[in-house]
């Protein structure tokens, strides 16, 4: 089972629409998202500057979620937005049972994300 | 980036090719149906991000075009002479699959995130 699939699996679907935020930059990333539809705009905090956009079938937050970090900017829904929620321990969780060299190559890919 | 210890690498999988000093080992555009791994000399890469990024013995060049994009976006010449080890995109998924179902879809969407990130940052 891929990533993506597992992510998936997740029954939690958020419907969301224009304008609403899925996140606050500066509160705790303890959730990946899977995009089923729509788009949603990742914009610097304070200024709203388009940062980036992931569309469907797109996940947001792996790298947060690995690193334990605070979500470094606002996500802010365009249009209808159906959004499928992942909470991070599961994964995390998964990721410890890899083997270390597994570990130790998801870290040097995360922290060139940042 | 090393993702291998180079030791346990299939011998029979890959192909050893020889490359001089300032001979291009991979070329923005070229399919990244291929992963080439450093196992002697040195190669420096010039990209729209990680622009002089040196690689040595055991890294990957350009590791994580290869795994985001289908072809790659960079450069990359050879320092010094350079043993390069050539691996088939099945070889290395099959490699990687073999360590944990998750390792190969995992580093497939850290690298997508992680170029789309750094694509945002150099366009803006």
């Amino acid at each position: 089972m891929n990533i993506v699939q597992l992510a998936g699996k997740s029954q939690r679907i958020l419907r969301m629409v224009d304008g609403e935020a899925l996140f606050i930059a500066g509160t705790p990333a303890t959730q990946i998202y899977l995009i089923d539809r729509g788009a949603l705009n990742i914009v610097e905090p304070y200024t709203d500057r388009l940062m980036r956009t992931y569309l469907a079938n797109e996940i947001i937050g792996l790298p947060e979620v690995l690193k334990g970090d605070l979500w470094p900017a606002t996500a802010i829904v365009r249009g209808i937005t159906d959004i499928r929620v992942f909470p991070a321990h599961i994964l995390k969780q998964r990721i410890d049972e890899m083997p270390s060299e597994a570990q130790t190559l998801l870290q040097s890919i995360t922290h060139m994300c940042a | 980036m090393k993702a291998f210890d180079i030791m346990l690498l299939d011998q029979t999988r890959l192909t050893r090719q020889h490359f001089a000093k300032g001979e291009r080992i991979l070329s923005a555009g070229q399919p990244t149906d291929r992963a080439v791994i450093i196992e002697s000399g040195s190669a420096k890469q010039s990209s729209p991000w990680f622009d002089g990024k040196k690689y040595s013995s055991g890294d990957i060049i350009n590791f994580i075009e290869f795994l985001a994009l289908e072809h790659y976006q960079s450069n990359a010449t050879a320092s010094h002479p350079v043993v390069a080890l050539i691996f088939s995109r099945a070889d290395i998924k099959e490699m990687l699959d073999r360590n944990h179902n998750l390792t190969w879809p995992l580093s497939c969407m850290l690298a997508i995130d992680a170029t789309k990130r750094h694509s945002s940052q150099v366009s803006s």
